[in-house]
């Protein structure tokens, strides 16, 4: 038959791109320490008995795990749907064990902690094997409404009709987002148009992953895009087509959002299938049900999902429209550097701190009219400390979010500490840990002189404690809704001018800061991105 | 990652009983075996041969069922099954390809 997951064995007509790809698939190299763990419990133990003592072991080492497991168990013993005779609360993972067997549990817990950092390192999968659930049952549906095709083989290929997609959700989860992100921004994408971003097509990884697991060929063949022509069972492919493109209008990310353009979508579709508009549209109900169960166990909510689907679409069209302006209209940017350009002219009632501080913003401002530098976040940042150093702050960070958006950390300091200074800074962008916390959150810009109320207020917030400042200044890196960072400026010893004018030129500064992170992000995302993750 | 099991596609001649969340089949060749649905992951064991644990069942068996239109297939549908996610868990942790186990 086939190779083993990860083999080097080259795969016929792929490109290298994805034969790299496809030995990424499955190598495991990043799998949570339980499953490696409990991996080694058949070689440690011969017998059960020992065996279900070094499971026991393992599953409590992680209390959510454990916590998880006993849920599961109980939801297993008390439902109707449970074995009757063994309907009891179950309170230990032993009891578990015992009870539920130990191969079961073994399974269980293995996939919920492979199921646990998928969801934590590639969020998208979630939406896309929920997409690819009602993808199956529409597919069975439109079977049972044509009799055209075997109904359960009609869900098989919906399900894994996006196959390739799904696993490089998996596997390149940065690349996968920055592609969503994309594919969100312009117009909605054709399949295919990922071939840009990874310089393969998921057609083409999930065929060879289909192949190599022996997937039924009807797999395979149908994870092809139908263009009028098909080498196998014809209505099988136009069903499973069909099924993909109304369940990605409905609910994809990049879908069109629109309910006039669906109405179009199955207005084709219902003439190819020889279906009415209405009998077409009448299935969802049917769907939505049928994939209740399947939903259910995979804990889902489906009336949140659909829900958070119209936020993610209504988002995505915002952004579309704004790209479409942006993109039309390149005096956008050229009317903002006008209007910064006549505010930063020279003003004679200006103090020091604020000549200074014009100058430093008015220089930046050159350097983003100037396409030759403009992008280089590096040089922008480098200035943008430089500025701050000049105006009287002591110290200073720029801090950077971490992937997952959790977290602030330092990433460049300048003055009198400051790679201790980048080094301890880390704030968690939320009210829980603190007022710093919150700002960040709620995407506030401080000014803050430690004084009166505020020297109480921040005095308890665990960074500016450590830091010990006289007065600071937070401002955060916020670009389409996201927090990329922050600049966080202080002192101890100087007393710094905090004029309006001071405070307005300091958010042109930290302004210009997020301009060159936006500009890098295009050029990132532009046709010769993809490169790696 | 456990082991799996293979599960054949009952032929036509196999009688089919839902026991609540359990489905068993009886085949003359292959004896009885039983199948259920646990957090949509497939789990069977035979009656009068090992594995009589219940054991996770290979994706690619449980693909077969579904290809072959059996009514096996609807039956795990309808309780929940979730072979996509199966797929990915396997994929993620096995020390191997299933297809190639079953050979």
């Amino acid at each position: 038959m086939t190779g083993p997951v990860g083999d080097p064995m080259p795969h016929d007509g792929l490109s290298p791109e994805a034969e790299a790809f496809m030995r990424t698939v499955g190598a495991a190299s990043n799998l949570p320490m339980f499953v490696q763990n409990v991996r080694a419990i058949g070689q440690m133990a011969s017998n059960l008995e020992s065996r279900v003592a070094l499971l026991e072991k393992a599953i409590m080492q992680d209390v959510a795990l454990a916590a998880k497991v006993l849920k599961i168990a109980n939801a297993m013993t008390g439902t109707p749907g449970g074995d009757a005779s063994n309907r009891q609360q179950i309170t230990s993972v032993k009891q578990a064990i015992m009870l539920l067997g130990y191969d079961r549990v073994h399974y269980l817990s293995s996939a919920t902690s492979v199921f646990g950092q998928l969801e934590q390192d590639a969020p998208a999968v979630r939406d896309l094997l929920v997409e690819s659930v009602i993808t199956a049952n529409h597919g069975l549906q439109l079977s049972l409404a044509t009799g055209g095709a075997k109904p359960e083989l009609a869900y098989l290929c919906g399900l894994f009709r996006r196959l390739g997609e799904v696993l490089v959700a998996c596997y390149r989860p940065q690349q996968y987002l920055t592609w969503l992100e994309r594919s969100q921004r312009e117009k909605s994408p054709r399949e295919g148009d990922e071939a840009a971003v990874f310089s393969f097509t998921f057609e083409e990884v999930g065929v060879a992953l289909a192949r190599r697991w022996g997937m039924p060929p009807d797999v395979a063949r149908t994870m092809r895009p139908y263009r009028g022509l098909s080498d196998g069972d014809h209505t099988l492919h136009l069903i499973t087509q069909c099924s993909a493109e109304v369940t990605r209008a409905q609910f994809g990310a990049g879908s069109l959002d629109n309910e006039e353009a669906l109405a179009a979508l199955r207005a084709d579709w219902a003439h190819r299938l020889s279906l009415s508009v209405q009998e077409i549209a009448d299935l969802q109900e049917a769907v939505m049900q049928e994939a209740g169960p399947t939903l259910r166990a995979m804990r889902v909510d489906v009336d949140s999902w659909v829900r958070e689907r119209r936020d993610v679409q209504a988002a995505a069209r915002i952004r579309r429209e704004q790209h479409a302006a942006g993109a039309g209209d390149s005096t956008g940017e050229a009317a903002t550097l006008a209007r910064l350009g006549e505010e930063l002219q020279s003003r004679d009632d200006d103090t020091v701190t604020e000549a200074r501080l014009r100058a430093a913003v008015r220089a930046l401002v050159e350097r983003r009219r100037d396409a030759t530098v403009a992008n280089d976040v590096g040089l922008v940042t480098q200035a943008t400390l430089r500025a701050a150093h000049e105006t009287g702050f002591e110290r200073g960070v720029l801090g950077i979010s971490t992937e997952d958006f959790k977290f602030v950390r330092g990433r460049v300091g300048f003055g009198n500490g400051s790679t201790e200074l980048v080094r301890n800074f880390v704030v968690r962008p939320s009210a829980t840990v603190g007022p710093v916390g919150a700002a960040l959150q709620s995407r506030t810009d401080l000014f803050v002189q430690l004084m009166g109320a505020d020297a109480k207020l921040y005095g308890r917030d665990r960074l500016i404690r450590e830091f010990n400042p006289s007065q600071f200044v937070l401002l955060p890196l916020v670009l389409e809704d996201r927090l990329l960072g922050c600049l966080y400026f202080d002192s101890v010893h100087e007393s710094i001018e905090a004029t309006d004018t001071a405070r307005r030129l300091m958010q042109h500064l930290r302004d210009q800061l997020v301009a060159a992170f936006a500009r890098h992000r295009a050029a990132a995302s532009g046709p010769t991105e993809g490169a790696g993750d | 990652m456990s082991e799996w099991i293979q599960v054949p596609v009952p032929s036509l001649t196999a009688t089919l009983e839902e026991r609540g969340a359990v489905l068993r089949v009886t085949c003359p060749q292959d004896g009885a075996l039983e199948l259920r649905v646990d957090e949509g992951f497939v789990f069977a064991r035979y009656l009068n041969r090992e594995p009589q644990r219940w054991t996770s069942v290979s994706p690619a068996s449980v693909i077969a069922v579904f290809a072959q239109n059996s009514p096996v297939g609807a039956f795990l549908r309808r309780q929940g099954a979730s072979l996509l996610q199966q797929l990915l868990v396997d994929l993620a942790s096995a020390p191997s390809n299933p297809a190639e186990s079953a050979e």
